[in-house]
């Protein structure tokens, strides 16, 4: 699950990087409204987290440009603006959420997932897979009732071809909710943790097709 | 000398307006009482020398006649007597307080029976006061050098205070019965004229504490503007400067905000962070993001000193500010092998002079 952070103050968006990338995201920073547009149009993100004040193209604009040009990613704005008609202003423009700073993480969090439902059409953060049952929120996998331990890597792809179950995932958008500009891609780190996965959930859960990628298949 | 507490001001006012009526009151009175004195005193002086000389032409020939015999106490003119009985009866009503005298040649040929012994007068005319058994006569002195006659008229002076004082009470009282009909006329004059400083401070006192909008200028008497004008020019500062507050308290919530957030996240990556080493490193990135808070807290507490004393700014030099600016970043600069130098002269400018080296050393 791949956000992008469009925040000007350095040691904030330092922190929101950090914190984010621990909770298992894959994170993008940039700090200006220009850069958050090329980035958010090149996208694709699961969700994007904003300020309102930033330089250059700012986040009222940036909202609206990006709505302008269809572009349908989950925004949550994230500003020390309280006023009731800058929440309004900020919604309006086409944010989907508003958090005021100082803001809890736990609770941006919860909001960064429940955007991430919306987005995958999913009612639950707990995803059954067969006798599994994956876990978004906890970032845990059973197997009837009984714990089965996966590295951040083999979690993140799992719950990448989770999320799209059915269909085919490609082995760069694979490595896109893998790696983000904090992290350099290694060739085969995709080939390596399917490999472990295959392993541990059993050899015919996850489908390979040369040229297409990889995919569960929901029907199993 | 201790101040007495503020007494009224419809008192006050009453009670200098109350004075100056009574004293107003007062000198009619007495201004009354002195002309009427004075109007009665000439009036009876004048009658008395008519009486006086009515009884020399009543008693010319009879005086002449007389001149020999006894004292007598009535007149006969043809020997029919000129004060009969009536006449006497209705002198006497009188007799108590006026009185004559006759003299021929030193002798009193004819005389009331009231009235002083007086000696022998002179001849000559004038008035004389008498004070005999505690009354006190005014006595006329008529005289007829031809028949060596003098005609005395008198009359006891308490009837003319009796006079005066008739006269002076009834003025008095009419007065006396304005006096507290007017304090009242007075007393309602100033609480109506006063009705406008009590609506004024009505007004005020409806105000809530946030209500700084000014009163109606248009609406007060003429007097009171200025003071209305006064008020307003202090509620439009106090409004000024409560926004200027609240403009502070948006602006310093509204940048404390990021930095606040920084160290609450740092705080919470803390909590949740199992490693020993990262835990350290983030511990020192929450004391950095508390130092920029602070720093922050810092600058704009100092913005807030500077709204507020931005009226009272002074003058200051420049150049004389740069120079120091300079001195106190010479060291950092010899450190970093960096040249500074200045040169221009004096400038007076409007400002704080700590400020605007501050200003200059973050520009240097």
């Amino acid at each position: 699950m791949r956000l992008l952070i469009v925040e000007d103050d350095q040691m904030l968006g330092k922190a929101l990087h950090r914190a984010l990338g621990n909770a298992g995201f894959a994170v993008d920073w940039v700090q200006n409204g220009d850069d958050g547009l090329i980035a958010a149009l090149g996208g694709p993100y699961d969700t994007i987290i904003m300020d309102l004040g930033l330089p250059m193209l700012d986040g009222i604009s940036l909202l609206k440009a990006l709505r302008a040009r269809r572009n349908k990613t989950p925004i949550i704005v994230l500003t020390s603006r309280d006023g009731r008609d800058q929440k309004v202003e900020g919604l309006d423009a086409g944010a989907d959420d508003y958090m005021v700073k100082p803001f809890d993480l736990d609770e941006l969090l919860a909001r960064i997932r429940a955007q991430i439902r919306r987005r995958d059409r999913r009612e639950s953060d707990i995803l059954n897979i067969g006798p599994f049952t994956l876990d978004l929120q906890a970032r845990a996998l059973q197997k009837e009732g009984m714990s089965v331990a996966l590295t951040a890597k083999e979690f993140k792809v799992l719950a990448e071809l989770v999320r799209r179950m059915g269909r085919f995932v490609s082995k760069p958008e694979l490595e896109e909710a893998l790696y983000d500009d904090a992290s350099s891609i290694e060739s085969n780190t995709v080939e390596v943790a399917i490999y472990a996965l295959r392993r541990k959930l059993g050899p015919g859960l996850i489908m390979t097709v040369r040229g297409l990628g990889y995919m569960i298949d929901g029907t199993r | 000398m201790t101040r007495r507490p503020a007494t009224s001001l419809t008192a006050a006012l009453f009670g200098r307006v109350g004075l100056l009526f009574l004293m107003i009151v007062l000198a009619v009175g007495m201004l009354a009482f002195s002309t009427a004195r004075e109007r009665i005193g000439e009036d009876y002086d004048g009658q008395l020398i008519i009486s006086a000389n009515v009884l020399r032409a009543l008693a010319g020939d009879e005086v002449r006649e007389l001149a020999g015999g006894a004292v007598r106490s009535e007149l006969q003119i043809d020997d029919a007597s000129l004060s009969n009985a009536e006449d006497r009866k209705a002198f006497d009503k009188y007799s108590t307080w006026r009185m004559f005298r006759i003299w021929q040649a030193g002798r009193l040929v004819l005389k009331s029976d009231t009235g002083p012994a007086l000696p022998s007068p002179a001849l000559h005319d004038g008035f004389i006061d008498v004070v005999r058994n505690g009354d006190k006569w005014r006595i006329y002195s008529l005289s007829v050098p031809t028949d060596r006659v003098v005609v005395q008229v008198g009359e006891r002076m308490d009837i003319r205070a009796q006079l005066v004082t008739g006269i002076s009470l009834e003025l008095a009282l009419p007065l006396l019965l304005l006096l507290p009909a007017s304090a009242l006329l007075i007393w309602l004059s100033l609480n109506d004229g006063l009705a406008e400083l009590r609506r004024l401070v009505t007004e005020l006192s409806r105000r809530t504490s946030r209500d700084l909008s000014p009163l109606p200028a248009e609406a007060w008497p003429s007097d009171l503007l200025p003071l209305v004008n006064s008020i307003n020019s202090l509620l439009r500062r106090m409004a000024l400067s409560f926004q200027r507050e609240r403009s502070f308290v948006d602006q310093a919530a509204h940048q404390l905000r990021t930095p606040l957030a920084v160290v609450k996240l740092q705080a919470q990556m803390i909590e949740r962070e199992e490693s020993p080493q990262e835990r350290q490193q983030l511990i020192g990135q929450l004391a950095g993001g508390v130092d920029r808070a602070a720093l922050l807290i810092d600058r704009l507490l100092t913005l807030a000193r500077l709204e507020s004393e931005a009226e009272s700014f002074g003058h200051c030099d420049l150049a004389a500010e740069v120079r120091a600016a300079l001195a106190d970043l010479a060291f950092l600069a010899d450190a970093h092998d960096v040249g500074l130098a200045f040169s221009g002269s004096a400038t007076p400018v409007r400002g704080d002079p700590a400020l605007i080296r501050l200003v200059c050393a973050n520009l240097i």
